[in-house]
């Protein structure tokens, strides 16, 4: 009795909801894409009351000023302000790193991948934040050994992407790839073998650089990269020397 | 026809979100819903607004803004949906000091409905996700990463359907190669399968199967390469039945979303947030409760078909 009653009810109910359903038709599609602004929006006091503890714990930390740039540097290719800057650091900084290590290796180049510089720096002045907003991976320098067929096989790649962060080097691109190779006013010489100082992420062949993971040998440093950009700029700070822009050229296209 | 054209003011309006909630309200119990999807992507974890810097867009951004601005459309639209199209880890000292707990958390509160993960998720490997991941209190949907192999596995759904005021919105994540962009180490055994193919796969199960009126991708792709690179312009030109296709990674600013022509000659919008949530996209679908045959009306825009 139950059971044939409900199916009743089921029934009429199929019959009543499928005979009046209308068809469901889209009919426009409107598109926006909203500028998050002050000027669009005020602030959610409900979010900012749940970062704001975490907010005051960086703070203490991220607003201690370690240089002053004189200009804004802003990455750019074939070559930048800030892509030269960071490439000779690393380069100057894992040069001094080797000694002190007593590796016993003379790094004569170096790469600072591009798609790893994560801001530009501001004209003035620089604080310890700036540098982790640039430099936010936690990655390691390295040193590793090529040989100069694998350089120039990199150095192509570089081209390719009309230009990165290198140091140590001066190149033409020409029709995509590096011509007149010149390492320390010398011509790359593809018999050679030379040490370039990165990161271990480049290093394992992140960012399409698979011809690093066939290098001859990788040295790790234990040091963390953007600490060593920190250490650097207070140390010009110390020295009373402020950020400048080098545009020297090292890349330039035919 | 008049009130249609109302409808349009109507969104104009809450585009510049000026107007109140009238013109929703005085719709209900019409015929006509809209739903509203709106999204950002490669967040970086940039909580706060973005400090100085580069003149124009210093101030803009911050979760709690996004929120805000959420709140509004939702008082107005309560059929709102609020996507991520991942990248939410990495990119301010927040993460170095809080990893992405504190980032899932705050997403949560802001209303995430879901998102989908982002190369940079991996940067403290499979760990640093299983570690976070019980902050968030949204899905993130992957459809062609498999962790079965994992400690991750069984944590992500391959899809998900949101009702909506009758409405069926079938969402699906794409995540980009991994191999090649994150170390080995943090991926670990998480299995990478061809993106268009599974979309391929996941449309028509969303939009027959399940009877989706809506197909959603979440991709973090990226927009568009030189070359064969699939991406969202090559996944919007091979698909069929995918209405929108949200995209990330390639922090593409645009200045209006995209209206590209699919595989089966139909329209579908493809769009892009910039980065570090400065842009909050927003789609409206606006759907038509009638006895009558299909429409057809393309504008600027505005895109019309895809009877459900």
């Amino acid at each position: 009795m139950n059971g044939h009653f409900s199916k009743l009810l089921l029934i009429t109910w199929a019959i009543l909801a499928f005979s009046c359903k209308p068809n469901l038709i889209l009919t426009e599609v409107k598109t926006n894409n909203l500028t998050v602004a002050e000027n669009s929006s005020l602030l959610d006091s409900q979010i900012v009351f749940q970062y704001l503890p975490f907010k005051n714990i960086l703070e203490k930390d991220m607003k201690r000023v370690i240089s002053f740039s004189e200009k804004e540097m802003v990455k750019g290719r074939p070559e930048s302000g800030l892509t030269n800057l960071l490439a000779d650091l690393v380069l100057e900084e894992g040069q001094k790193e080797a000694v002190r290590l007593n590796l016993q290796i003379e790094p004569v180049v170096s790469f600072f991948n591009y798609g790893g510089i994560r801001t530009w720096l501001p004209k003035g002045e620089i604080t310890v934040g700036k540098i982790f907003e640039l430099m936010p991976f936690e990655n390691e320098m390295v040193f590793i050994q090529l040989t100069g067929t694998q350089l120039q096989q990199f150095y192509d790649i570089v081209a390719s992407k009309g230009g990165d962060s290198v140091g140590g080097v001066r190149f033409v691109i020409s029709n995509g790839k590096a011509k007149n190779i010149m390492i320390e006013g010398e011509m790359l010489d593809s018999a050679s073998i030379y040490w370039m100082v990165t990161n271990d992420y480049s290093a394992s062949g992140g960012d399409d650089l698979a011809v690093f993971t066939q290098r001859l040998k990788l040295i790790t440093s234990g040091k963390k990269i953007r600490d060593i950009i920190i250490s650097n700029f207070e140390g010009r700070k110390i020295r009373g020397v402020n950020l400048t822009e080098t545009l020297d050229g090292r890349i330039t296209n035919e | 026809m008049n009130r249609r054209g109302f409808i349009r003011n109507g969104l104009a309006g809450i585009a510049g979100l000026s107007l109140g909630a009238a013109p929703f309200n005085l719709l209900a119990g019409s015929d006509f819903t809209t739903i509203s999807i709106m999204h950002t992507n490669d967040l970086h974890c940039h909580i706060e607004p973005l400090s100085g810097g580069s003149g124009n867009v210093a101030g803009h951004g911050g979760l709690a803004r996004i929120s805000e601005m959420v709140k509004r459309v939702k008082a107005e639209n309560p059929n709102t949906l609020l996507f991520d199209a991942g990248d939410i880890f990495q990119g301010t000292p927040y993460y170095n000091y809080f990893k992405g707990e504190l980032m899932l958390q705050l997403m949560s509160a802001v209303g995430y409905d879901a998102a989908t993960m982002g190369n940079h998720e991996f940067d403290d490997g499979l760990e640093g996700i299983a570690e976070s991941l019980h902050a968030a209190k949204f899905p993130f949907i992957c459809s062609n990463y498999d962790f079965s192999n994992t400690m991750l596995a069984d944590k992500f759904p391959r899809w998900k359907i949101f009702k909506r005021d009758g409405i069926k919105i079938g969402v699906y994540g794409l995540g980009i190669e991994l191999k090649g962009l994150v170390a080995n180490k943090n991926f670990g055994n998480t299995i990478y399968s061809d993106p268009l193919k599974t979309a391929l796969e996941m449309e028509p199960f969303l939009k027959f199967e399940h009877k989706c009126d809506l197909v959603v991708c979440l991709s973090h792709l990226g927009l568009r390469y030189r070359g064969n690179k699939i991406s969202d312009m090559v996944l919007a030109a091979e698909t069929s039945l995918t209405d929108l296709v949200i995209g990330g990674h390639t922090h593409s600013f645009l200045e209006k979303p995209i209206i590209e022509k699919n595989k089966a000659g139909n329209q579908v919008v493809v769009n892009q947030a910039a980065s570090y949530g400065r842009v909050l996209g927003k789609i409206d679908f606006v759907f038509e409760r009638t006895k009558k045959k299909r429409k057809v009306a393309a504008t600027e825009n505005k895109i019309a078909g895809n009877e459900a």
